[in-house]
């Protein structure tokens, strides 16, 4: 009997250092990922066509990237020493990136955009089931309101979204994960794409009309100040009270 | 006659009418057709006007109230000063010619005879710095001293000789930095967006800038043996500066990475090494001459000097990676080892610790972009020295040289903060700006200085409404006898700033960095403002037409002057003829040892 409490206490023990090594091991994962997403966007009358696109989320640490390969545009986010964060927005089409001024961090800014949705939106939905284990463990989420519904199904030690189903206005936009890397050489390539951009910073660029793509920048302003990270399948910001 | 009455009718005629100025009467007369006893105006058939005779001059008892009033007594003051000023400045040329004299007679030989007179020249240049900037700048800074403001001055607006100058480039109407600065420094125009080359450079295109150089009035007096500085609160590579001491296809080469491969290739340099190379360049340029390099450079933009590698990372960088280089140069120990002498510094501390009297050559870059606006210096993360500061140690290390110096200090982020579209900070970096003009004025001797006062070019920003005399300059128009904001007819209230275009209004309150807005989305069109406090740094005026970014604008900038030369900046003129002026005054083409 002795004996079968000594290997039932040892197994049991063995048991919650795997799971905590699991556990640690998916943290681990979870800091230098590619996540990327199909997004659909329909409307519920089925009136207009179905429209397709894609999104791209990649971390390295303290750097997040967002990429939008219908409009050739990276944006990427890191934080500072002084606890701010810095936006670059990168446009593949002219090689150039525009830096902003760094702003304070707070948690819910950071969690917006490393995971796209914040412990503060959760807390705010229904958990309505939990299956799977480990890094693969999926909570199904749901939340509605007057203006909008929307189901999620998380990740939670991966800190991604699996699935998204926003409905806002009779208009239906599905995010599904479609593929997750964890491969070191897909994000160094990934971030270095990007390195070599030349840059310029956005309280330059009003003196600089003699530059075309500055000269663009100026007068269609196609940088996108909105905070929220949902976008349509155009790759258009969808409305939200979610701000920088 | 026909048995109809003649009538004649007399009317008072008041003063200022038309007919009689100074009162009188008028008589009609004609014929009673109605014979209704009364002459009507469709009974007129003569008119006569009998006139009080008009006053031509009044006597000193008719102008009491002028000649008692204290304003009336310092404007005759202040014109019997200028008077005298000119008189010293004729007399100068000829001690026995009387000043009607020489204005009427020997005014070009006089003036041959004043070239040279100054020894050193400082050149203030207000980024962006437009008239209406001036104005609201002037109000901000009376109103802070409790006054009602329109009544203040600014330092400059002190200076006894002030004109107006057409910033134009070459190929733009409204201008940027690049090209007009190039044409204050280089006295001729240019295009848009170009540094130290002529018209004949095509934009981005390397091959075009050799054989296009221009020399600036840096390099002149360099070459004439007189020490040099620039300083500015935008990085040290950015436009205006950078015309001081570059020749540059494009504004925006500041360090190798910024450059396209076919201009690595075809030889260009880029702005930082340019700077650090400066002493070589020139004399690679010029046979024969002997320079000594740049004696005081101050500013911004240090991570164009170091290497794209964290291991170079200043103490206080703010970026993972500060340095932006990737041709693993870091300019400043390269600096360090042509001028072992010399002293670099980054920081406050390492300001304050630089004993002029003992130091040959300063190199400060205090931060890793722009300088941070003056209302916001303090959130530097290690400090940084104000514009008045950096002027004054300027002047104190290179009034050590017999020969005298030339010093160029822009104030950069005025521009910065118009773009932004950002009226506080604008006109807090102006007020700075007018501390630092004042700090050179106190370190010189206007016998022996020239100092000239501009911008480069203007902005959007209008000075608008009907507010009362005192009304707070970054309030809401409060018309004369009211003490509640008017309204327009959107029924909302509006403030007495605003711009024409960019991204508009935000409220973000204390906020002191105006480059934090662009992270919001385009707010352009009208405001409910009734309940915003727009005194803040953070408030930003409302805008018209949403662009990114406010923009230039094309008019004329004002020129203010004082000192040796100072009366050619009169009238209204051509930008690049301060160049013309500076050399005039310091005779900087004559003096240098190329001749």
């Amino acid at each position: 009997m002795k004996n079968f409490v000594i290997l039932f206490c040892f197994m049991a023990s063995q048991l919650i250092s795997f799971k905590n090594y699991a556990s640690e091991q998916c943290t681990k994962q979870s800091e230098q990922l590619g996540a990327i997403y199909l997004i659909e966007t329909s409307h519920m009358n089925h009136k207009t066509k179905q429209k397709k696109g894609k999104f791209e989320l990649w971390r390295k640490g303290h750097d997040i990237l967002h990429i939008n390969p219908s409009k050739q545009t990276t944006n990427k986010w890191h934080t500072l020493k002084n606890n701010s964060i810095r936006k670059v927005s990168y446009f593949d089409h002219y090689q150039k990136g525009i830096e902003f001024e760094p702003k304070a961090l707070t948690k819910t800014k950071w969690q917006l955009k490393y995971q796209l949705v914040s412990e503060d939106q959760l807390s705010k939905m229904t958990l309505i089931s939990t299956k799977g284990k480990h890094c693969d463990r999926i909570e199904h989420y749901k939340f509605a309101s007057k203006e909008q519904s929307i189901e999620l199904w998380w990740k939670p030690e991966l800190q991604l979204a699996q699935k998204i189903i926003y409905i806002e206005k009779e208009t239906l936009t599905v995010w599904q994960l479609n593929k997750t890397t964890f491969s070191k050489d897909d994000i160094e390539n990934t971030f270095n794409k990007i390195e070599h951009y030349q840059m310029t910073d956005y309280a330059d660029i009003g003196d600089n009309e003699s530059d075309p793509f500055l000269r663009k920048m100026i007068r269609l302003g196609f940088i996108d100040h909105a905070g929220s990270v949902f976008y349509d399948a155009q790759g258009n910001q969808l409305a939200n009270d979610h701000q920088h | 006659m026909n048995g109809l009455t003649s009538l004649v009718k007399q009317t008072e005629l008041l003063v200022g009418d038309d007919n009689c100025l100074n009162n009188g009467v008028r008589i009609d007369s004609g014929i009673d057709i109605n014979s209704n006893g009364v002459l009507e105006d469709s009974e007129f058939s003569e008119s006569q006007f009998v006139c009080a005779p008009t006053i031509k001059k009044v006597g000193s008892a008719d102008i009491a109230t002028n000649s008692y009033n204290s304003w009336f007594v310092a404007g005759a003051s202040e014109i019997a000063a200028a008077e005298a000023i000119w008189q010293e400045v004729s007399e100068q040329a000829n001690a026995t010619s009387s000043t009607t004299k020489v204005a009427f007679v020997k005014t070009q030989a006089e003036l041959k005879t004043l070239r040279g007179k100054a020894k050193n020249v400082i050149l203030f240049v207000g980024d962006g710095m437009s008239v209406s900037t001036v104005t609201a700048a002037r109000i901000l800074d009376g109103q802070s001293k409790e006054l009602m403001g329109e009544e203040n001055q600014l330092s400059f607006d002190r200076f006894p000789f002030s004109g107006f100058a057409k910033t134009y480039n070459v190929d733009a109407q409204t201008p940027d930095s690049a090209g007009t600065m190039t044409a204050m420094m280089s006295g001729i125009k240019t295009d848009v967006g170009v540094i130290g080359v002529d018209e004949d450079i095509a934009y981005g295109d390397c091959s075009t800038v050799a054989g296009n150089e221009m020399i600036t009035a840096l390099e002149l007096a360099e070459i004439a043996g007189k020490s040099t500085g620039i300083i500015s609160t935008a990085r040290i590579t950015h436009a205006t500066p950078a015309a001081t001491y570059a020749k540059s296809a494009n504004r925006n080469w500041e360090d190798f990475s910024d450059m396209p491969q076919s201009a690595i290739d075809g030889g260009c340099e880029d702005i930082a090494s340019q700077l650090v190379n400066f002493e070589a360049n020139l004399e690679a340029r010029y046979t024969g001459i002997n320079v000594d390099g740049i004696e005081v450079v101050m500013g911004g933009g240090r991570r164009h000097f170091l290497p794209k590698d964290a291991s170079y990372n200043s103490a206080d960088a703010m970026s993972s990676v500060e340095g932006d280089r990737t041709d693993n140069r870091n300019l400043v120990t390269e600096w360090q080892g042509k001028y072992p002498q010399g002293s670099y510094i980054m920081d406050k501390t390492g300001f304050d610790s630089i004993d002029t009297n003992n130091t040959t050559q300063l190199f400060g870059l205090f931060n890793e972009s722009h300088m941070q606006y003056e209302a916001d210096r303090g959130n530097d993360i290690a400090g940084e020295p104000s514009l008045a500061e950096m002027t004054t140690k300027a002047i104190d290390l290179l009034d050590n040289n017999e020969k005298g110096f030339f010093l160029s200090i822009e104030s950069g982020r005025i521009d910065h903060a118009h773009h932004a579209g950002n009226a506080f900070n604008a006109l807090n970096d102006a007020i700075e700006f007018s501390k630092a003009v004042q700090a050179g004025v106190d370190a010189t001797n206007d016998e022996d200085t020239l100092i000239i006062v501009t911008a480069d070019h203007s902005h959007v920003f209008t000075i608008a409404g009907y507010p009362k005399r005192g009304n707070p300059i970054l309030g809401k128009v409060v018309g004369i006898g009211a003490d509640e904001p008017s309204l327009a007819s959107d029924g909302m209230p509006y403030t007495t700033l605003g711009y024409t275009n960019g991204l508009g209004y935000r409220d973000l309150g204390d906020e002191t960095n105006a480059d934090a807005s662009y992270m919001e989305a385009a707010v352009t069109g009208r405001v409910d403002l009734t309940n915003v406090e727009t005194h803040t740094p953070g408030f930003h005026q409302e805008a018209l037409v949403p662009l990114s970014s406010e923009t230039h604008a094309g008019e004329d900038v004002a020129v203010y002057a004082m000192g040796p030369g100072a009366q050619l900046v009169t009238g209204t003129n051509e930008q690049s003829l301060i160049f013309h002026i500076m050399d005039f005054a310091a005779d900087l083409s004559n003096e240098n040892s190329m001749n």
